[in-house]
């Protein structure tokens, strides 16, 4: 056994030198630009934009904490509704904060969608309409408004753009598929 | 081996110092045959390594700053590559442990050849220099799970954390090219065989509080690497304070943990009957946790209303550099204390980096001090805001008082010119009030809503707590005498000014006063939990238990806080206990008893082991405790072969229910069997190891939430993964964290004894009360209190103050006296006038002046946030998709 473990150690050693010099070596390599950047791009959200959500959910939480707290019995009605009211008009603002925060990312997905699916490239709605009515968005969105749907000739029921059959009837769609007027 | 005189020869420049070319032909000369593997030589290299890799790294990352993202990429390997030379290096030098390779100063002073391989694995940090590597182990470990977490996040914090850090590595490694070298070797011959690990380092709670505190300090690091990261970049929001906080709590768990195991240790190994003694090293742990603290509170708030981001960042500024200010304190020497270090020349090189630190981030701060402005809105001065900031008041307090009254003797030997000593009793005079203060904040805080409590409602919350403590007070000053615990206990002043006296008298009123907050912080956390059942019965219509589990996971990070709370409050029953300990001195012959409250102890007999390593003296005694038999216990003496000098106490310790029998063999002598005895009778003492383990799995609870970011998941993937889950993960990296370095790290305690060992008998509350505050004079002992002393003088000395007191003369008088005789600078508590009476004056009137400005700030924060708050345009548009993500929020937990 003791004979065993000043091996360990130096074997431990030799990896950790072996651990060393790799990163050592990749990080030379890296600063020629040799490197695949992966780990130097975001994933999902960039951080202003997680920013965002933490802030949003911290204001979420606490009108949950302070219904809680109304519940039970810290504060009166009164205290109650106006707090929540404040911490709503808060919430509100960060929804518009992100709002604005995602939309042009919103408008490029869309568009990718659209794009993707073999429609026009849609026209990208300006982040202002987006702040002033978030609830239309959907409906105006090109992938909602373009059309793209293929309509069956048996039984005239919209399918998606790449269906085969209908989904409702069965037919075979896409030979007989007329495409629907934009 | 390795012919590496080729890459490095001998008296190029470079060559590390101490590696003597002596030594290296010793070491061929030596007869067995380890592989020729050039130790000293390799380390010093691979230190150099370290450093270079460091340096790199940081000019990378520095690079990287200006949105360059290959650089980015190369630093993030760099970082790697340090950690992994750094762990090369520790590699190197346990691998010299275990071949016995003297040559090394390092291994020769701390192992010896009878040692089993898994101690010389501990005393690779034994001592000071293997103790900052390990420390800069540490280091690495945390950056390489930073450096991992952060992929893909943080990119513009990112290479300024990383710059950050490799700073860090750059002094500790320094530290240990210059002053403090694992790898020097001896100038001349190296020794045959080591001098061997101190007795005292060679016992379980050693092993495991150490590394706990070390992680604990280290880990502030990271939470400092983030702020500075924000303060470079300007991106001062919310980011950098999320993503720090789980680094936050977890260096705060681990340096409260260490905290504690240290009390732990103080208790069952030093052999003094005390778990806490305000010695300089305890303080330099205590500092940078009570700045930790006001973090953890104030970062919520932060977090919840966007406000005080100067303050949170300069806390956490604060932190760091109070863990390297209190391991300057302790490694310097600068301030003598009972089990500090041996004084090295590291210190200045200490002074130097805390002067660097303390000017960039008062640079930084004051840089983006425009920017640190937050709009501050305080509704009320009844509100959850402004108790966490009074908590931070009272934190801080607490932090400056401990660094004037640790700083002291220094202070007054510089600027006075005549060393002043400063002892645990003038601590004990101040300290427990502010405790008590921050403990009844503890109970209030949580029952005061965000923004603004409703007044009545408030009244109506703490009507219970409040009345309910209050009745047991009263009952305790009623018939606490009867059973023992009296309300008041004389607490003799500490000097015979009218101030003091006035101290004196309040403190005798402090179990009254601590069983009154205790029990209200106790049942506000009670009632706490117990409403929110309630609630959740009421509302969701579920069973206790359901109601119960629900409610506390779903506001984990409320809840456990509260959890911690309850465990502050039991700690401090148990420290409440110390003011009805019990003790007693007593010589006997074998066959003989001596009584102690409700104990009998009967002296059987002298014992004596002997071990490959040390002779064991045992004294065997027979417990019973009111008649009924408790059995045997054996107290004892241990002598080591290689350190006769240094004899350890072990302790006995009979761990009861309510109170601890403690009991200690002071001497024993060889020819009459005759053994002195000190035997304490300690209540409650457990409460403070079971408030810990409560606080401990509170602080677990509320640090989920941020353990589990840490653990890489991000917002969308966490809504998917189950609780559960995440919960088990989050419990196994701590666990896991704790065991991979419960073995680790002894802190190097040179020249620690067991000064407190209880060879001096002590016959009375009065010699108990005025012994300690004496210093000897002999001249040739470090100064010891009289009640540790065990010279002669301090023993003549002793008998003639007995004598005084016999004769009825009061303490003051004789302090007075002693002082006269022999210079203020002669006694450990500082007298009460001129410089000694501000040293106490100044941090409380400090301390009550930051109180009224806090409030006269909060007050302008309130007129500003009334202004504001009218002019907010409020969007209707949301309310549909503000109801759906409530909706959504609480499917989300339950």
């Amino acid at each position: 056994m003791t004979a065993v473990i000043p091996w360990v150690f130096a074997s431990l050693a030799a990896l950790m030198l072996g651990v060393g010099i790799v990163g050592f070596w990749q990080s030379v390599r890296a600063a020629l630009g040799l490197v695949d950047e992966s780990s130097a791009r975001s994933e999902g959200a960039t951080d202003a934009e997680a920013v965002l959500f933490a802030r949003k959910r911290a204001i979420l939480e606490g009108i949950r904490e302070l219904d809680f707290d109304h519940e039970s019995g810290k504060l009166s009605d009164a205290d109650h509704e106006r707090e929540r009211e404040r911490l709503r008009a808060e919430a509100k603002e960060a929804f518009r904060a992100i709002d604005v925060a995602i939309g042009p990312h919103r408008a490029a997905a869309e568009a990718r969608v659209a794009a993707r699916l073999g429609s026009a490239p849609p026209v990208a709605p300006a982040p202002k309409a987006v702040v002033a009515a978030p609830a239309e968005v959907k409906e105006r969105s090109p992938f909602a408004a373009a059309p793209t749907k293929h309509v069956c000739a048996a039984c005239s029921v919209e399918n998606d753009s790449d269906a085969v059959f209908c989904k409702r009837c069965g037919a075979k769609v896409e030979a007989s598929a007329v495409e629907a007027a934009p | 081996m390795w012919d590496v005189s080729l890459v490095y020869p001998p008296g190029l420049a470079l060559r590390p110092r101490g590696t003597s070319i002596a030594a290296r032909a010793v070491f061929v000369a030596r007869p067995e045959a380890m592989p020729a593997i050039d130790v000293p030589l390799l380390g010093n290299l691979v230190l150099c390594l370290v450093l270079l890799s460091a340096a790199w790294t940081f000019a990378l990352a520095l690079g990287a700053t200006r949105g360059r993202p290959h650089l980015l990429v190369a630093a993030r390997f760099g970082a790697y590559a340090t950690c992994g030379f750094v762990a090369l290096a520790v590699c190197m030098l346990a691998f010299a442990f275990q071949t016995h390779d003297y040559r090394l100063t390092y291994v020769a002073r701390y192992s010896d050849r009878s040692m089993p391989w898994s101690y010389l694995v501990t005393s690779l940090w034994g001592g000071q220099d293997g103790s900052i590597l390990w420390w800069t182990l540490l280091l690495s470990i945390y950056t390489a799970l930073a450096t991992r977490s952060l992929r893909g996040r943080l990119l513009e914090l990112q290479p300024w954390i990383l710059a950050t850090l490799m700073s860090i590595f750059a002094f500790f490694v320094l530290l240990m090219l210059f002053p403090a070298n694992p790898f020097a070797t001896y100038v001349g011959t190296a020794p045959a065989d080591g001098e061997g690990l101190n007795p005292l380092l060679q016992n379980y709670w050693m092993t495991i509080h150490p590394p706990s505190l070390y992680l604990g300090f280290v880990g502030w690091s990271v939470p400092f690497a983030f702020a500075m990261a924000a303060l470079a970049t300007g991106r001062l929001d919310d980011e950098w304070l999320k993503a720090a906080r789980p680094w936050a709590m977890i260096a705060w768990c681990f340096l409260s943990l260490g905290l504690l195991l240290g009390c732990r240790w103080s208790y069952e190994e030093l052999g003094w009957g005390g778990y806490w003694a305000w010695d300089p090293v305890e303080n330099a742990s205590f500092m940078p946790w009570l700045v930790g603290t006001a973090y953890v509170h104030s970062a919520i708030v932060q977090e919840r209303y966007a406000m005080l981001k100067m303050w949170n960042i300069s806390l956490i500024c604060g932190t760091f550099f109070m863990t390297i200010f209190g391991t300057f304190l302790t490694r310097s020497g600068l301030i003598a204390s009972v089990h500090a270090f041996a004084r090295s020349d590291i210190g200045i090189y200490f002074v130097w980096y805390m002067a660097l630190l303390a000017a960039v981030i008062i640079f930084a701060i004051a840089y983006r001090s425009k920017e640190l402005r937050s709009r501050h809105s305080i509704d009320s001065l009844m509100s959850r805001e402004f108790a966490f900031l009074f908590n931070n008041w009272i934190l801080l307090a607490m932090m400056v008082v401990v660094l004037g009254f640790t700083m002291w003797p220094w202070v007054s030997s510089t600027f006075i010119g005549e060393e002043q000593s400063m002892g645990p009793a003038f601590y004990n005079q101040f300290m427990p009030f502010l405790g008590l203060v921050l403990l009844f904040l503890a109970g209030v805080g949580p029952l005061i809503t965000w923004r603004k409590a409703t007044a009545s409602k408030l009244g109506r919350a703490l009507a219970f707590p409040g009345l309910s403590s209050i009745a047991v007070a009263l009952l305790q000053v009623a018939f606490g005498s009867r059973i023992g615990f009296p309300a008041y206990v004389e607490h003799p002043p500490l000097n015979d000014t009218p101030v003091m006296i006035f101290l004196g008298k309040l403190a005798g009123l402090l179990p009254v006063m601590a069983i009154f907050t205790i029990t209200f912080v106790l049942l506000t956390v009670g009632q706490e939990f117990a409403r929110g059942t309630q609630v959740r019965m009421r509302v969701k219509n579920e069973g206790v238990f359901v109601a119960f589990t629900t409610l506390v996971w779903r506001a984990r990070r409320r809840f456990g806080g509260y959890i911690v709370h309850a465990g502050v409050a039991l700690i401090f029953f148990g420290f409440t206990g110390s003011a009805y300990d019990q003790d007693r001195e007593a010589a006997v012959r074998p066959g003989r008893s001596f009584q102690l409250g409700e104990y009998r102890l009967r002296y059987e007999g002298p014992r004596m082991e002997v071990d490959p390593d040390k002779r064991m003296i045992f004294a065997d005694l027979s417990v019973s405790q009111n008649g009924v038999s408790m059995g045997r216990v054996s107290p004892a003496k241990y002598v080591y072969r290689l350190k006769p000098d240094m004899p350890t106490t072990e302790v006995a310790i009979e761990e009861g229910r309510i109170e601890d029998l403690y009991m200690i063999m002071s001497t024993v002598d060889p020819t009459t069997r005759r053994a002195t005895f000190k035997v304490l009778v300690r209540p409650f003492v457990v409460f403070i190891w079971l408030g810990g383990l409560i606080g401990l799995l509170g602080a677990i609870l509320a640090a989920f939430p941020d353990v589990a970011w840490f653990m890489g998941e991000s917002a969308s993937s966490r809504s998917a993964s189950k609780p559960s889950r995440r919960a088990v993960v989050a419990i196994a990296t701590l666990v896991l964290a704790a065991l991979l370095l419960a073995p680790a790290l002894v802190l190097a305690q040179d020249d620690s004894s067991s000064l407190h060992a209880g060879d001096v008998p002590l016959l009375s509350h009065a010699e108990r009360t005025l012994f300690p505050r004496l210093l000897c004079q002999c001249g040739s002992c470090p100064r010891l209190p009289l009640d540790a002393c065990i010279c002669g003088w301090a023993e003549s000395k002793r008998a003639e103050l007995r004598g005084r007191l016999s004769a009825g003369e009061a303490l003051a008088s004789i302090q007075a006296s002693y002082a006269a005789t022999y210079g203020r600078g002669a006694l450990s508590v500082p007298e009460d006038r001129g410089a000694g009476r501000a040293l106490w004056a100044v941090p409380l009137t400090l301390t009550l002046a930051a109180a009224g400005g806090l409030v006269v700030l909060a007050r302008s924060w309130r007129a500003s946030s009334l202004a504001t708050s009218a002019a907010e345009a409020v969007a209707s548009d949301y309310d549909k998709r503000l109801d759906d993500e409530l909706a959504r929020l609480d499917e989300e937990d339950s």
